[in-house]
């Protein structure tokens, strides 16, 4: 395919600093500190009402922060409109121009520029190739698939040679099957492309598919920032134990040599920083076997299995654990066995 | 076929479903058809010495429209014609001016103060025309704050009025039609897709390039339900530039209502309105052709 219109930016990055942003009474941003190193493919995951979207406006220069400030590569944009901001969105609905044919909606940044004509018209065809719109090239939005309008969402905002492209909820108004598909898509364009793509979200698989790296909001705060591997394989609270996957919350004392857990006692990797909290297990993590592990073993009885194909799916008592595992061989409610809570699989968290 | 239960043919609803067209049909026939049909017929007739309709056929009316009398050929009916084409234009163009910043002023107002703004402007509507004409010319009468305003800057000779001049009709004019703009216009403004004026504004686009790339279009459908319900009323308007425009300043609704009036020359009357008739037909065809490149759904 075509080549980058620029080489990829190193090292320079986007700088939220301090953010806030208050609705009357309603704070929806409480102080939101985030570096974005140029080139990654950033996610802002949360439910709706924690502020992701808020702070997207903030940085496309849609809304106005209460507090702090946007720095892109060493600039203040806090200042700047919209329209003079090195940003580019592609909306949640899109909002394509109704009245104007996809190469002019895709036009329509470079002609607010006043570039030259034959540039405007070489990056058309670009940004037309680029997503495989040519055969939708004079068409008008209304007669194209929901596929086919984000992708001119897309176009639009790219020929700009925006320093970031902001997504929010692209896929949202697409069918499961495309919207997979638009993921691996999205995330190939951004690697070729070398740009930064802020993308929001409320789906965690899509933030895990496509991110370098993912913040997860929680009213108007961060509540964690890391690579999938990390929020998913590490998280530090609760809600980011359960928003991401399926997670087995443990409540125990500390004691000196590891946990005190309502089942009995667990060996832990490291030391809580209470004397009485939580640690998470992954489902997949937990082991099953015939014999007698020789760290963190329980005695279990299945009290329901769930086949569903790719896996199995059970619930164990008396420690009221949940546990993923190979389908085969099946497990049957009221089997005994053991379950393992490897010592590297359990997570100690925050709280 | 069955119809709510009865056995009948498309043929029979057919004719039943005439009958259901016909109020409709008498309505159009007796106050559209047949007095549109009488002015064209009046139209060729010729005014008897008292006034009265003498029915020979004639083209003299069309050629008096033309501006050929007794005395030769005068511009001064083609003048009237073109004024009042002019005045109408005017007209729209300041109302559709004003009604922007009305519109989205009104629309922009929480829900609950916007309807009282919105009545705000209709309730000049319960009163009648002809009467808040009057009022215009006692408001802008000689020993009024406007008109003394205008005298002590020097615009206008001491103790004389702003009216009777184009400008009262003007004025009469605008704040007769302007609720007429701003009522559709409001209903398109209300329902601005603003994730558009958003996208523009992401675009790089400037507020004029905004306000016509992502608002203007939007707002088309209430625009042009709000320059037909201004345009063609304003082109035959007489009562405001009869009571506030004085006898120089002819319009051609006056032009009309003298010929059935004073002069009583009917079949004149007849050749003007149909004259006025054919000048707007032709406006709205020009609009409705320039407007074909642009989606009013």
């Amino acid at each position: 395919m075509t080549a980058a219109i620029r080489p990829p930016a190193t090292g320079e990055s986007l700088s939220i600093q301090n953010v806030v942003k208050k609705f009357g009474d309603f704070t929806a941003l409480g102080g939101v500190s985030l570096e974005v190193p140029a080139g990654q493919f950033f996610t802002l995951l949360g439910p709706s009402g924690c502020g992701k979207t808020t702070l997207l406006r903030i940085i496309a220069g849609l809304e106005v922060p209460t507090e702090g400030r946007v720095v892109l590569m060493g600039q203040d944009l806090t200042p700047l409109p919209a329209n003079r901001r090195p940003v580019n969105t592609v909306f949640q609905s899109y909002a394509l121009f109704p009245h104007l044919t996809v190469r002019e909606n895709i036009a329509f940044g470079l002609k607010s520029r006043r570039m030259d004509r034959l540039e405007v018209e070489r990056r058309v065809r670009y940004g037309l190739e680029m997503l495989q719109l040519e055969p939708f090239a004079e068409r008008l939005p209304h007669q194209l698939s929901g596929g086919q309008r984000q992708r001119v969402a897309l176009a639009r905002a790219l020929v700009n040679e925006p320093q970031v492209l902001l997504l929010d909820e692209p896929m949202s108004a697409l069918d499961a099957k495309l919207r997979a598909e638009v993921q691996v898509q999205l995330r190939r364009l951004q690697q070729q492309l070398g740009l930064t793509f802020i993308l929001v979200t409320h789906d965690q698989d899509e933030a895990m598919a496509v991110s370098d790296r993912i913040a997860l909001m929680r009213m108007g705060h961060l509540e964690q920032v890391g690579t999938p591997d990390e929020v998913y394989e590490r998280p530090r609270t609760r809600y980011a134990a359960e928003f991401l996957g399926a997670a087995n919350l443990i409540r125990g004392k500390r004691l000196p040599m590891g946990f005190e857990a309502p089942f009995g006692k667990l060996a832990l990797g490291q030391t809580p920083p209470w004397d009485e909290g939580y640690v998470a297990i992954r489902p997949e993590r937990v082991r099953l076997s015939e014999v007698e592990p020789r760290q963190n073993g329980l005695r279990v009885r299945v009290r329901e299995a769930v086949y569903r194909g790719a896996y199995q799916e059970a619930w164990l008592e008396p420690c009221d654990i949940r546990v993923r595992t190979a389908p085969h061989p099946t497990l049957q409610a009221g089997q005994e066995l053991w379950a393992e809570l490897p010592v590297d699989a359990l997570v100690v968290l925050d709280e | 076929m069955v119809w709510f239960g009865e056995l009948t043919t498309p043929a029979q609803l057919y004719r039943r479903g005439l009958w259901f067209l016909l109020p409709a049909a008498i309505w159009i026939l007796g106050l559209l058809v047949i007095p549109g049909l009488s002015l064209v017929a009046l139209s060729f007739a010729e005014r008897g010495p008292y006034g009265e309709v003498v029915w020979n056929f004639s083209l003299e009316n069309y050629r008096r429209l033309l501006g050929y009398g007794i005395f030769g050929w005068s511009p001064d009916t083609i003048l009237i014609l073109l004024r009042s084409l002019w005045v109408a234009l005017v007209t729209t163009l300041i109302c559709i001016v004003l009604a922007y910043p009305l519109a989205f002023f009104i629309a922009s107002r929480p829900p609950r103060t916007r309807y009282l703004w919105l009545a705000l402007v209709i309730i000049p509507f319960w009163t009648n025309l002809v009467i808040r004409t009057y009022a215009w010319q006692m408001l802008l009468a000689p020993d009024f704050p406007f008109a003394k305003l205008a005298q002590a800057l020097g615009l206008l000779a001491p103790d004389s009025g702003l009216y009777p001049s184009p400008l009262a009709v003007y004025i009469g004019m605008i704040t007769a039609f302007l609720p007429f703009v701003v009522m559709p216009l409001f209903s398109s403004v209300e329902r601005l897709d603003w994730s558009l004026v958003e996208a523009a504004q992401d675009l790089y686009a400037s507020r004029i390039r905004t306000f016509f790339q992502a608002i203007w279009p939007q707002t088309l459908p209430g625009l042009t339900v709000g320059i037909i319900l201004t345009f063609i009323p304003a082109m035959g308007m007489f009562v405001i530039p009869d009571l506030l425009g004085g006898a120089k300043y002819l319009l051609v609704g006056n032009l009309i209502q003298q010929q059935f009036y004073a002069s009583r020359d009917w079949p004149y009357g007849a050749a003007v309105s149909l004259g006025l008739m054919v000048m707007t037909l032709i406006g709205l065809a020009i609009y409705h052709c320039r407007g074909k490149d642009v989606d009013l759904v």
